[in-house]
């Protein structure tokens, strides 16, 4: 799904216009109205499965309180519901063949009611009754994309809703630029321009045609990502609401723990809180919770050997880094300001190719592949 | 507007408004122009 369309231009102009001349007392039905014209219109398949996880996150999480076994059996049964999806469709490049899609948005949708069950579960929230927890699921910008924006700082906009003309400022710039990273940087630039220059490399110069293409790969994806997410962001500020930021410059970061601080946050964020910790709680073991949120945001992707082989090498990076650090601890310390810098811009280098690379390995169906790409980059010709 | 607001930093109110008139008037031409561009194939993986 892509906000570059006719489509989505229309609905980012109408949504905000109906909805600031709706009485207030009406908004969140216009939100509401808006998804679910907008999914029926798309795929009405993924509104039924999506209302029907909406009515179970509400059937589980009502009430004064809820228990530990609720808690569980709703977070089963949503990532139940999500994993079956991602299993059935079979993934890009699996070996099963399948009619079956992925609902629309269900990856992000999911995310956010477990979320919503898990802070109702610790005594985070209290019960905001069907229509705002409808209004915050079915929350149009993000809906589709994500972010996975958080109930608290939904419900917060949600209160103190009022019109401000700042609003219309800051989201047409954030989709002005959102809009310029796809269609002008991503699609236009990186896509043509880098393809073909890599097509006009010659037989003798593979490994050239192997890193062209993995750095075309790193930085369109990192464009229309964050694109996306710009528009997500400067949609919702139409609407009044301020969306967590899912990006922050990831490819100027000087090594794979930082990176993943500021590459996709929204979903770090969410697999920190309610991966992270809770493998950690159990083993007791910081590395063995690394890898496992790591592992486990690579399978979100898509449950295949390939995003397991990502998620593992990632995570067993950001071990070794951590590890790592302690041993530089025992170095000697770094003095000049200069050899500093030069140290920091080699960091940024070494990092932001080995997370490139890491996503031209994923593009690969079977380790043989992977193997064979890093081989052709090595010895393929320059 | 965070534009305007950076740019305001370095010039006079009046240039500050022109140059993010003009920028996001450049930007906007871009976009129409480029979106009728092949589209690239942005599947990231199976969502």
């Amino acid at each position: 799904m892509s906000y570059l369309s006719l489509f989505w231009l229309a609905t980012i102009t109408v949504v905000p216009v109906v909805f600031w001349a709706a009485p207030a007392r009406y908004r969140f039905f216009v939100l509401i109205g808006a998804t679910a014209a907008a999914l029926a219109y798309l795929d009405p398949n993924s509104l039924v499965t999506l209302v029907a996880l909406t009515a179970l996150t509400r059937a589980l999480s009502r009430g004064q309180s809820v228990s530990g076994a609720r808690a569980a059996l709703a977070t089963a049964a949503i990532a139940a519901v999500l994993v079956g999806f991602k299993i059935a469709s079979g993934g890009i490049g699996g070996d099963v063949a399948t009619d079956i899609a992925i609902p629309l948005g269900l990856s992000y949708y999911a995310l956010r009611c477990i979320h919503f069950v898990l802070e109702r579960y610790k005594g985070r929230i209290e019960d905001p009754g069907g229509r705002d927890l409808i209004s915050y699921l079915f929350f149009v910008p993000t809906i589709f994309i994500g972010p996975i924006h958080r109930f608290p700082d939904f419900s917060r906009d949600l209160r103190r809703h009022r019109w401000d003309p700042a609003f219309l400022a800051e989201g047409l710039e954030r989709i002005i630029y959102g809009l310029f990273k796809i269609a002008f940087l991503a699609n236009f630039v990186v896509a043509n321009l880098m393809d073909s220059a890599r097509i006009n490399l010659g037989p003798d110069q593979a490994g050239a045609a192997v890193y062209a293409a993995m750095v075309g790969i790193g930085v369109n994806l990192y464009l229309q990502f964050s694109g996306h997410s710009d528009i997500a962001i400067g949609f919702a500020r139409l609407l009044g609401f301020r969306v967590m930021e899912n990006f922050n410059w990831p490819y100027l970061k000087t090594n794979i723990s930082e990176f993943w601080r500021a590459w996709h946050i929204s979903l770090t964020s969410w697999s920190r809180e309610y991966v992270y910790t809770g493998v950690v709680a159990l083993t007791r073991s910081p590395a063995l919770g690394a890898i496992a949120t790591l592992v486990a945001i690579g399978l979100w992707h898509e449950i295949s050997l390939r995003y397991l082989i990502w998620g593992a090498y990632h995570g067993l990076a950001i071990v070794a880094w951590q590890r790592f650090q302690g041993l530089k601890r025992l170095g000697p310390e770094v003095r000049s300001t200069a050899l500093r810098r030069l140290l920091e811009v080699l960091s940024v280098i070494l990092t932001v190719h080995f997370v490139w690379l890491g996503f031209l390995l994923v593009r690969q169906d079977s380790l043989a592949e992977m193997g064979s790409v890093i081989v052709q980059m090595f010895t393929g010709g320059w | 507007m965070w534009t305007y607001n950076f740019l305001r930093r370095h010039l006079p109110e009046r240039a500050a408004f022109f140059v993010t008139a003009i920028w996001f008037g450049l930007l906007i031409a871009l976009v129409i122009h480029t979106a009728f561009e092949p589209q690239a194939d942005f599947r990231y993986a199976n969502f």
